[in-house]
């Protein structure tokens, strides 16, 4: 488990960190979200140990992170940009690294072999590309078999075999029940691979939630294609629903895809295609920014509030019991 | 790359992973570090095959163009190869200090360091341990250098004298102590190229200062006896002039450089943010 109580964290005039709750449990990739400035970086920061909080503590399985005999694999963490020196060859970050932890070279080697690094293994940090030093990155992440992970923007600079290989590392970490926390700005990948989202505004965690509840009360996409769209458009409109016209299909919101097939049939309009979808996250989280940052400029929000959003919507998931807000 | 991940976390809830860390646990694997990043690190021995070429050729001159003024002491020849030999160690030493941390935060690699040795002062210790084992190789190196140019330069066997010796009972811990000055300057500035300044102002600009452009003004005189290289050179060089009260006190000013700049640079790194 990750957790931070009451973080806090002030640079020169700001609260970066502004009194952070948050608890992320294995077994699930939890997505770490938030605005630029945010305070998401710090908080990692913080939770890895790399910066001195102002006040409150960020624990790792119940220890601050430093208080663990081998920190890194409790933790495997990537801080974005990755930690790479411009004349240490591939193998020899993990190498010196690993020393640290009495790791072995065969692991080392098994690594470079994990991340697709076995062409670039004497390569040296200079001569890697955006993609390479991602993939190091993680290396450097997962070189000591963490029991937790934490990863900031780890899908930078990935190509689509990158990207499938880093899903399917995420999902086989979480899946065998370590922790994943991951903070990234391209939403499509956060949709598709996490479970939880958590948002940070203004050093303070807003919201913590399984991503199925973050999308739900979000109008639903009913995606129509239909040779009749002259007859059925109208009858969606006076059923109540709204249409968004795209180019080859209509796409109604406002009503379900129940109700619109019986519209269809009523109507005796072909169909080619029905099926419903999900809010993109990308517009559901946008919406939400602003809509907390409107809140938060009337009443501001409980710095625990967060804390009451995870353990009230994920019944699966074991919490202890929420702070009062 | 393979298609399905092979690394499996270790969630086991016992066994040496999860327990508390010690103090020993800490240092070792920092030491872990340190060790084998400086002995695969090509700045290293850079350093180390400058201290040989400088200190051979060095004392090959002083004793073949007969410029150094020390062969007028007994066992004169030895004491000129191997006192020009070490001039520049103690340069050396310091710049090995600094660069072992300034590389390390200039890099930010510092940042993965700091993750997987969360705690500050291993990371420290085990940088003063291994510079100044570097420190003494740098001597080592001088030394066979020297008498590598002495050997080159003189015909006959060499005389052995205890002035020689001193050279070296003094050079030796002139370079660990320029070496932890090195060290404790990276560890205060907050960018490399701040301590890079840093110590080259001290070891370099300010005797030049001090020393009054050559003017003798006493009152820079009396300073530039406090400068750390004054102290560094009071050491290990048999003719330098005995501007403190007793060898001892040379190296008692340059422990006091040597350990402020340590401490006040502990002191930063603990508190500061690793970036």
């Amino acid at each position: 488990m990750i957790e931070t109580v009451g973080l806090v964290k002030v640079r020169g005039q700001r609260r970066v960190v502004d009194d952070a709750y948050l608890k992320v449990a294995g077994g699930r990739v939890t997505a770490f979200l938030g605005p630029n400035g945010a305070g998401k970086s710090s908080t990692m920061r913080l939770i890895a140990g790399l910066d001195r909080p102002t006040a409150g503590t960020a624990l790792v399985d119940g220890r601050p992170i430093g208080s663990w005999e081998h920190p890194a694999s409790m933790l495997g963490g990537l801080l974005d940009p990755p930690a790479i020196h411009p004349r240490w060859r591939v193998h020899e970050h993990l190498r010196y690294l690993g020393a640290t932890h009495g790791l072995s070279r065969s692991r080392v080697t098994e690594v470079v072999e994990e991340c697709g690094l076995d062409g670039f293994r004497d390569r040296r940090g200079r001569e890697l590309s955006l993609g390479m030093r991602q993939r190091l990155g993680i290396a450097m992440a997962i070189l000591a078999n963490p029991a937790n992970l934490m990863l900031d923007e780890p899908a930078n600079g990935l190509d689509p075999q990158g990207m499938r290989w880093l899903r399917r590392l995420l999902r086989h970490y979480a899946e065998a029940g370590a922790v994943v926390l991951l903070s990234s700005h391209q939403m499509r990948e956060v949709q598709d691979i996490a479970d939880d989202v958590a948002v940070i505004l203004n050093g303070r965690i807003v919201t913590h939630r399984p991503i199925a509840k973050f999308l739900i009360g979000t109008d639903q996409r009913t995606v129509v294609r239909t040779p009749d769209a002259d007859r059925l458009g109208p009858a969606i409109q006076r059923a109540g629903g709204r249409i968004v016209n795209e180019p080859g299909r209509l796409v109604v919101v406002g009503l379900s895809g129940d109700q619109v097939g019986r519209l269809a049939f009523e109507h005796q309009a072909q169909l080619w295609e029905l099926h419903t979808e999900l809010a993109a996250l990308e517009d559901v989280y946008l919406d939400f920014i602003d809509s907390e940052l409107a809140a938060e400029r009337v009443v501001p929000s409980s710095p625990r509030r967060a804390l009451l959003d995870i353990h009230t919507s994920a019944p699966g998931i074991s919490h202890a019991q929420p702070a009062n807000n | 790359m393979r298609n399905q991940p092979t690394t499996e976390p270790d969630l086991t809830s016992s066994g040496p992973r999860r327990s508390v860390r010690s103090a020993a646990s800490a240092l070792t694997g920092a030491l872990a570090y340190e060790r084998v990043r400086l002995t695969r690190s090509l700045f290293t021995w850079m350093l180390l095959g400058v201290a040989i070429v400088v200190s051979t050729g060095g004392a090959w001159l002083s004793v073949t163009a007969g410029i150094s003024t020390k062969l007028d002491l007994a066992g004169g020849k030895s004491v000129a190869a191997v006192s020009t030999g070490f001039a520049l160690i103690p340069h050396l030493a310091a710049l090995s200090g600094l660069a072992s941390i300034s590389g390390d935060g200039g890099t930010a690699v510092a940042r993965s360091l700091f993750m997987w040795v969360p705690s500050r002062w291993p990371v420290l210790v085990a940088k003063i341990a291994l510079q100044v084992a570097v420190a003494v190789a740098l001597s080592a190196g001088a030394v066979a250098g020297a008498l590598t140019g002495l050997a080159l330069g003189t015909s006959a066997a060499p005389e052995t004298s205890a002035e020689a010796l001193r050279v070296v009972l003094g050079g030796v811990p002139a370079a660990v102590l320029l070496a932890l000055l090195g060290l404790g300057i990276g560890a205060i500035a907050r960018r490399a190229i701040d301590g890079y300044l840093m110590l080259f102002g001290l070891i370099l600009v300010l005797p030049v200062i001090a020393g009054g452009f050559g003017l003798g003004s006493p009152g820079l005189a009396s300073v530039a006896r406090l400068l750390p290289m004054a102290a560094a050179n009071a050491m290990f060089d048999p003719l330098q002039n005995s501007m403190t009260a007793s060898a001892w006190s040379d190296v008692a000013t340059l422990t006091v450089w040597a350990a402020g700049a340590l401490i006040i640079g502990s002191f930063a790194l603990y508190r500061r943010d690793i970036t």
